[in-house]
């Protein structure tokens, strides 16, 4: 009978190797595509190899989170329930000020890295907040 | 959920680090399981059983709450 899950061994090194590769496959890519060297139909696919850094995280950060306790999983779960009520509720409010010209329309080309810096705020909120509730 | 956790921890004269250590969870997990504000799940109800040689019911009794009331963190 497990309380607690265990980490399985191996796994951050590989997901490490795996997001050092990415990172310089994104710069060979870089290079590439400013020399304009890169045919266009590979230039279109190219440009996702920085999404496998990412991917790779969030691999690694579901295991981290298989490796806690249960109320620590307990708290991580509320935790993302405020990230994705406060994200949500956050770019539907800008998005509704946008349309009523009260702030800049940041098309979404250019608005995902400040979404991923309200997903991270509001997780670390969350999770302040959800800590003190088990104190 | 009321328990007799923080007795019986102390009876033994383990700290929360300790009893946390041979139970496999952290040392908030048993403060909050003592401060009844986490009720554990039934395989760590029965590895604290286990821990200090006791029944469950002679650990854990249920609280005023109805079965449908027992959510952890409501308080």
């Amino acid at each position: 009978m497990a309380v607690t899950a265990k980490r399985r061994s191996g796994h951050p090194y590989r997901l490490l190797w795996l997001a050092m590769v990415s990172a310089g496959l994104s710069l060979v890519v870089a290079l590439l595509r400013r020399e304009h060297l890169l045919p266009a139909g590979v230039e279109t696919v190219a440009v996702l190899v920085p999404v496998i850094p990412l991917v790779a995280f969030f691999l690694g950060f579901a295991g981290w989170i298989r490796g806690l306790d249960e109320l620590e999983r307990l708290i991580h779960l509320e935790a993302l329930v405020v990230q994705f009520g406060g994200t949500g509720i956050l770019a539907m409010a800008y998005g509704a000020l946008a349309r009523a010209g009260a702030v800049p329309d940041v098309p979404a080309s250019h608005a995902y890295p400040f979404l991923w810096v309200a997903i991270f705020v509001f997780w670390a909120i969350g999770l302040a907040v959800v800590r003190r509730k088990y104190r | 959920m009321r328990n007799r956790l923080r007795l019986l921890r102390a009876t033994r004269g383990w700290s929360q680090a300790q009893l946390a250590e041979r139970l496999g969870v952290s040392r908030q997990t048993v403060n909050a399981i003592e401060t009844g504000k986490y009720d554990p799940s039934l395989p760590l109800a029965f590895a604290i059983g286990r821990v200090f040689g006791e029944a469950l019911e002679a650990i854990f009794e249920p609280g005023d709450e109805a079965p449908g009331d027992s959510e952890n963190g409501r308080r």
